[in-house]
């Protein structure tokens, strides 16, 4: 998969990385998963400013899956490139840096920084809204990026949504598996919905947007195996994100060839 | 991470209706009192668990058998670990204070039979009734009520009381001491078991740990918060 923002681009090979969240900042997990097998290693989720760990329950199981909340926490967008730069710059794929996104004037300030570190590649963010004129302003600064840009939006988005994304200049459109909540402790808990019970939604959702998008589409969310990996390219996606797969299958890296899809 | 296959061997259910799981594995896999494990079983989880060890023999350990899985005898899990270096008792200590609090305490009893194999004094502080216990073992209603007569203080306890926890060590009982050499074990959810996910952070003494990296156990000034 190849993405560009008209000034640079970023080829991505084969077309599976991590989803934001699952291997960390750099090369933590690099005992673990041969990172040189994906196609693209994605940070975990970068604010502007220091975020702290949520003091709510992490972890909820369900069936076909679990909610994860965590809070996002992070050191902040200067503190993680003091930190992992230099990792970035000997890892063996191209790094694109997950940002979440809150503010129009930060994420400005963070392409700048990220734009003169020669290790990113390309820049992920992560959208918590599906109100497209909220995803314009928040996406104004990204038509002025030298980096290309994947927009990440929820798959429970609709039209309106991605077209706000595509519009604003991202160079590939990313879908997601929206949130989820469990009743607990007699009020809702929420968080990132992981498992293998989201993957026909996701399916289905990737069939109805590649159709009609006219960039590449990124999806993640529900991939157990091969198998679903290649389901998913059938139907239109240019490239997946692994999240659970990779800590409780970390052969689906070896088991998949591109040339299947 | 160290990933090793273990089998499930039997379920055992203990007085309070805590099933526990026996696993056996590699002869080679060292397990201490408070080491811990993140596993699963492949095909059936989608997550890694906690595993801390409960009971501990020469041909393998007893875990909480975790609520969410689907672990029969017979089914092979995959476990990441062991997790960090275990309690860490000063040589010279003989009076061991064991403090237990939410539902940790069965992941103390490693050092309750630990203490008492090398001779030493162990008394025991628990949020809960506990029916294990030796007879050598002094049970305390408060730990206040040992903590001026230990010379090593190990804590269990899980993941969300630590701000608690981090209110009573201010405590006048807890003034003179140093807690550079007192442990606590700390338990939570560890979905990756290899660093990713940061689900497993804690943040204390302006440092951002992880339990399955940099624990799950921390002298006791460490993690103040």
């Amino acid at each position: 998969m190849l993405i560009s923002s008209g000034k640079r681009e970023a080829i991505i090979d084969p077309a599976w990385m991590n989803t934001a969240g699952a291997l960390g900042f750099s090369d933590e997990t690099s005992s673990n998963v041969d990172l040189g097998r994906l196609g693209a290693f994605v940070t975990h989720p970068i604010s502007y400013a220091p975020r702290r760990t949520t003091r709510e329950t992490r972890l909820h199981d369900y069936p076909g899956g679990f909610l994860l909340h965590t809070g996002l926490p992070n050191p902040g967008l200067t503190a993680v490139l003091r930190q992992h730069h230099r990792r970035w710059r000997r890892m063996p794929v191209p790094v694109i840096v997950h940002l979440i996104v809150d503010d129009p004037g930060e994420l400005r300030l963070m392409l700048l920084q990220l734009e003169t570190e020669e290790s990113v590649s390309a820049v992920e963010l992560g959208l918590d809204t599906e109100d497209p004129d909220l995803i314009r302003r928040q996406l104004s600064p990204v038509t002025s990026s030298e980096l290309p840009i994947i927009a990440r939006l929820n798959a429970s988005a609709g039209w309106p949504a991605i077209e706000a994304a595509n519009a604003a200049g991202a160079a590939a459109i990313g879908l997601a598996p929206p949130r989820g909540a469990v009743w607990d402790l007699e009020r809702h808990s929420s968080g990132r919905a992981i498992g293998p019970g989201l993957f026909p939604i996701m399916l289905e959702r990737t069939s109805a947007i590649a159709a009609a998008l006219d960039k590449p589409l990124v999806v993640s969310g529900g991939i157990r195996n091969a198998a679903d990996v290649g389901s998913l390219i059938h139907s239109g996606a240019d490239a997946v994100q692994l999240d659970f797969a990779l800590w409780t299958n970390p052969g689906i890296l070896e088991s998949y060839s591109p040339q299947d899809a | 991470m160290p990933a090793t296959e273990f089998k499930v061997e039997a379920h055992a259910v203990d007085q309070d209706g805590r099933v526990s799981a026996r696993l056996v594995g590699s002869p080679g896999v060292e397990v201490r009192p408070g080491h811990m494990f993140s596993g699963y079983r492949p095909g059936h989880d989608w997550h890694c668990h906690t595993l801390v060890p409960i009971e501990l023999s020469a041909t393998g350990f007893s875990v909480l058998l975790p609520e969410a899985a689907d672990w029969p005898p017979g089914a092979t899990l995959v476990l990441r670990g062991p997790m960090g270096n275990g309690f860490s008792p000063p040589e010279s200590s003989r009076r061991w204070l064991l403090i237990a609090l939410g539902d940790a305490d069965l992941f103390l009893h490693p050092m309750v039979q630990l203490g008492l194999a090398e001779g030493r004094a162990v008394a025991f502080v628990s949020d809960r009734q506990t029916h294990k216990l030796p007879p050598a073992v002094e049970v305390l209603p408060d730990p206040e009520d040992g903590i001026p007569w230990a010379d090593y203080i190990a804590i269990g306890m899980p993941f969300d009381r630590l701000d608690s926890l981090s209110g009573q060590i201010r405590g006048d009982a807890w003034r003179m001491r140093s807690l550079t050499q007192d442990d606590v074990l700390v338990v939570g959810p560890t979905p990756c078991g290899m660093g990713g996910c940061q689900a497993c952070a804690l943040e204390g003494q302006g440092a951002r740990r992880l339990l399955c990296v940099g624990g799950p156990i921390f002298r006791l000034r460490d993690i103040r918060t």
